[in-house]
């Protein structure tokens, strides 16, 4: 007869002695009680600025999340569940991803959606491993033209050192030289200066030579705006979606993804939903082309991705159900807006040259004489979070600084944010 | 139907922005969202949520994913404000706060898995798998060894030979002898020949045995020249009973979202965090979170980093969450709930061998395999039946198929945070399906019953895809 | 049981090699397609392609299982059934006949003397069961 206590005896016995039971130097337990009051502790170490109050940004935003985004992920039948091996027991799940599919694919005007990936700069570097795969190479040749985020340069440099793939980059469009032996051309869009660069004669010429497009997209809303990369000739299009009803959270749990044209769907790293029904006829979703994935293709997968961000993917699903095709247009003319307003008002700063581009919550600016790190301090002093030194990356970029728009700001807060700059110019 | 999607259930407009944008920038292309009410979107969410099944909503035995229950403490806690709306671009003068977490978590992980240092950067296990062997692959190159084969054994996770190959290097499987373990024979065959990177293990295996030859192994791969691997997705059975390091493993990737109770959203976000020896702190992928005086910060770049994996600093709220856990354990408390995780296995699997035989008759870890060949030999009734019929009895069902040696496999992991109830009536289910096998196979055959819908045509689902809503 | 057809030649792998001349065809045995379940994916060498025996030459893929095709010869492909690419479920319903894969022409005949005969195949399947 089995019970608990007879099988306390030996279950280690397997384990090589003298390594066992080792002394660690750990801590005790804590109360549930004192655990909280540790963490508060340790939370009120963390400085937050008013959010309407916060123009740092550069591919994270101050979105404001729906509380019935939090509410409803929050349901442990969400957020405690696996990954829908069983569809019978997942439908939930699964319609929801069915569902983030459907509205990533819209919104970036692509055929199909994975189910995500782990943040947009891994999905930069999924999408360019994709590429040796259609061109069915062993190593691509790639050219990343224009404004890239350096630590997204930074993960596809790493996961290149196991890939193998030619990769070059070149932050001048028109420096770009595009001939029939490149495989992809990576454009980003907006990019990490927030600019909406107009790519149709860059595409056209990259078109006629074979070359296939890849979009990376940080700022997902502003599609709802500005032509989607699918009607631009996007063959594959990565990005990062954190900023779909998720919190800036220090840059992680973070949401990336993939979209792609049908033909390619063999190629997608990560888990993908479809829509099949059962013997009675009852419509349902499973997990398919599962081929493709490591638990079945092994060596030869598509990527080794397992635990993907699908609770992520949830938040990001049920905030764009919630806002809706109107209010994702009106929060994007919105946003929009705001950044022209904040362009404008710079402008008038002397000492401030501001980007000419066409801007999209991200902006850039320029100033040979105004030092940023000592206009943050003295932001930090009135409570506005200032905008990213971007001369901190790289020598290139000395005098360049990029402020951010979000949802919580009125044109006052801006107003604020400008009477200060000019406060501490004029000493 | 109610899993339907919500653009079924809602009209779609044709709206287009009509804010003036430069002519050839504007979106032409109607993005076909549903407008819908909050309520709308709440009841459709919540309806959707009950055709889930979570840890809350019964037990859940997945073998090798560790479902243990995730204490809500965890996410009171990791959601506050001062942790959600810090961004990544702050000083770290106004990180301090997570910045010590990350630091602690660090340090305690280093001393609970016998490392010198983790990166916490990893966001799964895969990644993390992936992180270790590009580490091994610059440490290699470092020493100007240009050996590139990785060995698995055929009891591996699908994610090893992947991460691997992503990784740029060649694997060969290992095959497991009769007892479960790494076969030594084959093992010596292969390295007499060959020069390897790396040997990526599980200990416990997915078997969920523990390997006997542990120390043999470590030492026949570092003689060899090659680093040993290890693969922490059964680490939820050995905390504070063995180290890894002291194994012999000189990279080590953990689940987080597994051994420290996070919990796995769905499908992630996770984290996987990797520790390595002393040698291989050097290519540890940057930044990593330091400690100067009584300030915490992030290292400066240097050269020999694998560089970054992840475009910020990971899944940082999943390493709250795990930090959290740690502190209502405590280090004595991680080594009971690993004890008591070996204790429900060996119960359950004790149990469940008077029904269903297990194929390896020794003391299992945390989970256990059982194979269900004689049963469908005998009645048709195969393990993927059995877990469909332990969906109608309320249980998510065990891992199925997998390790791919093991025939019509069904894998077994209680964790330590069920009860004894539970666990007999889970036996209970297992014996009543297996009886229906005996008397009515067709009757478990056609199961499930009790869901929204039966089995699903999966060939269907590739021979006509549906991936969006409008395809 | 499964089907075996007289006079062709069989792999270890489970595929059939119907001999013409210095012509080979070449699909996958009953047992195979049995043991697979619906096939749902084909991938096919190009035209012209060379392989040397027991090279990989392209997948079959079911839901679940992905399973490559080796050649049991040498050759150079003259032919793939396109008809079966676009319809897998061919391999299934008509393995030895219209569910063909490629055809070849042999460099080297000689190889098919390391392939098995219809017995010595059935002989092998009996064993596997």
């Amino acid at each position: 007869m089995v019970t608990l206590g007879s099988l306390k005896t030996n279950l280690y016995k397997d384990l090589p002695k003298n390594i066992t039971n080792p002394e660690l130097n750990l801590q005790h337990a804590l109360s549930e009680a004192e655990v909280q009051l540790e963490l508060e502790k340790l939370a009120n170490n963390n400085h937050i600025y008013a959010k309407n109050l916060s123009f740092l940004g550069a591919g994270v935003y101050h979105r404001h999340v729906p509380a019935i985004v939090d509410h409803l992920t929050s349901r442990s039948e969400f957020y405690t569940a696996y990954t829908p091996y069983q569809p019978e027991i997942s439908q939930g799940t699964l319609t929801a991803i069915f569902e983030f599919q459907t509205y990533m694919a819209e919104l970036t005007g692509m055929d199909i959606s994975n189910a995500s990936l782990y943040d947009g700069a891994t999905a930069l570097a999924e999408a360019v491993a994709m590429v040796a795969r259609v061109a069915n190479k062993d190593k691509a040749k790639v050219v990343v033209a224009g404004i890239l985020s350096p630590n997204y340069k930074e993960v596809l440099d790493t996961y290149n050192k196991g890939f193998g793939n030619d990769i070059s980059y070149c932050e001048e469009l028109t420096a770009a030289r595009l001939d029939e032996s490149l495989d992809a051309l990576v454009l980003m869009y907006p990019n990490f200066f927030g600019q909406v660069i107009d790519y149709t004669a860059v595409i056209d010429d990259a078109k006629k030579k074979g070359i296939a497009i890849i979009f990376c997209v940080t700022n997902p809303l502003a599609l709802m705006i500005f032509k989607s990369p699918g009607e631009l000739g996007a063959d594959i299009v990565c990005g990062e979606a954190i900023s779909l009803g998720s919190y800036p959270a220090y840059g992680g749990p973070a949401l990336g993804f993939l979209t792609t044209r049908q033909d390619l769907v063999r190629n997608i790293p990560g888990r993908i939903v479809g829509e099949t029904s059962d013997a009675n006829g009852r419509k349902g979703f499973v997990l398919t082309f599962q081929t493709r994935e490591q638990h079945i293709r092994r060596e030869k997968a598509t990527s080794n991705i397992c635990s993907n961000q699908g609770l992520m993917a949830l938040r990001s699903t049920i905030y764009m159900s919630y806002m809706g095709q109107a209010g994702m247009i009106k929060l994007a003319e919105d946003i929009y807006e705001k950044t022209q307003y904040l362009k404008e008002q710079i402008a008038k700063i002397d000492s401030f040259v501001v980007d000419k581009n066409v801007s999209f919550q991200d902006i850039l600016f320029y100033s040979k004489t105004v030092d940023f790190k000592a206009l943050n301090l003295f932001l930090k002093d009135k409570g506005i979070l200032g905008g990213l030194d971007l001369g901190k990356f790289r020598e290139g970029w000395k005098g360049c600084y990029l402020l951010t728009v979000n949802d919580y700001m009125k044109n006052e807060d801006i107003d604020l944010l400008v009477s200060a700059i000019k406060e501490l110019i004029s000493g | 139907m109610d899993n339907r999607p919500i653009f079924d259930k809602v009209e779609i407009s044709n709206q287009l922005s009509t804010l003036s944008l430069p002519e050839q920038l504007k979106r032409k292309k109607v993005c076909r969202f549903p407008n819908s009410s909050e309520a709308q979107v709440a009841r459709h969410y919540t309806k959707l949520s009950t055709l889930n099944f979570g840890v809350d909503s019964g037990m859940y035995p997945l073998g090798s994913c560790t479902m243990k229950y995730n204490y809500k403490i965890l996410e009171r806690l990791a959601s506050l404000p001062q942790f959600m709306q810090l961004h990544p671009f702050q000083d770290d003068q106004e990180c301090q706060g997570i910045l010590e977490i990350l630091y602690k978590m660090e340090r305690n992980l280093s001393e609970l898995f016998g490392y010198s240092k983790f990166s916490l950067q990893p966001v799964a296990g895969a990644h993390g798998e992936h992180t270790g062997l590009l580490i091994i692959r610059e440490y290699l190159k470092a020493n100007n060894d240009d050996r590139d084969l990785v060995l698995i054994p055929d009891s591996a996770h699908g994610t090893n030979p992947a991460s691997a190959v992503m990784a740029g290097f060649r694997v060969k499987k290992v095959p497991s002898d009769k007892w479960g373990n790494v076969d030594i024979d084959k093992l010596k065959e292969m390295l007499s020949k060959e020069k390897v990177a790396a040997f990526m293990l599980t200990n416990p295996s997915t078997l969920g045995l523990f390997e006997n030859n542990i120390l043999l192994i470590a030492n026949m791969i570092h003689e060899n020249g090659g680093l040993l691997y290890y693969d922490g997705a059964n680490a939820n059975a050995l905390m504070g009973k063995i180290r890894p390091g002291d194994m012999g493993f000189d990279v080590c990737h953990l689940n987080l979202h597994k051994t420290f109770g996070t919990p796995h959203g769905g499908g992630g976000p996770g984290a996987g965090p990797v520790g390595v020896a002393e040698k291989l702190v050097p290519y540890l992928p940057g930044p990593i979170v330091v400690k100067e005086k009584d300030k915490y910060g992030w290292s400066s770049y240097s050269e020999t980093q694998i560089g970054r994996m992840h475009g910020f600093y990971g899944n940082v709220i999943v390493v709250i969450k795990a930090y959290i856990y740690f502190l209502l354990h405590g280090g004595s408390g991680l080594k009971e709930a690993s004890e008591k995780a070996v204790e429900n296995a060996n119960y359950l699997m004790n149990k469940i061998n008077e029904i269903i035989k297990v194929p390896f008759e020794r003391v299992c870890m945390h989970e256990f395999v059982i194979s269900a060949e004689k049963l469908k030999k005998d009645t048709g009734v195969s393990a993927l039946d059995i877990a469909k019929a332990l969906i109608d009895k309320g249980y998510h069902p065990p891992t199925i198929y997998f390790p791919l040696i093991v025939p019509e496999c069904l894998m077994i992991e209680p964790t330590e945070t069920e009860d004894k109830e539970s666990m007999d009536a889970f036996v209970s289910a297992i014996k009543s399906i297996v009886d229906d096998a005996n008397s009515s196979p067709e009757k478990v055959k056609a199961a499930p019953v009790t869901r929204i819908v039966g089995r699903l045509d999966e060939v269907k689902a590739v021979k006509e895809p549906n991936l969006t809503f409008y395809s | 049981m499964s089907m075996i057809i007289e006079g062709l030649y069989y792999s270890e792998e489970h595929e059939w090699v119907k001999v013409e001349g210095n012509m080979a065809t070449i699909g996958i045995t009953d047992y195979a397609q049995d043991a697979l379940g619906d096939i749902v994916f084909v991938e096919l060498p190009n035209i012209d392609d060379e392989f040397t025996q027991m090279d990989e030459i392209g997948v079959l893929e079911s839901v679940k299982t992905v399973s490559n095709i080796y050649v049991p010869v040498s050759g150079r492909i003259v032919e793939v059934n396109e008809a079966a690419i676009e319809d897998p479920a061919l391999i299934n319903s008509s393995p030895f006949d219209e569910g063909w894969l490629v055809k070849m022409e042999m460099y080297e005949k000689s190889e098919l003397d390391d392939l098995n005969s219809s017995e010595e195949y059935e002989e092998m399947l009996g064993e596997e069961e």
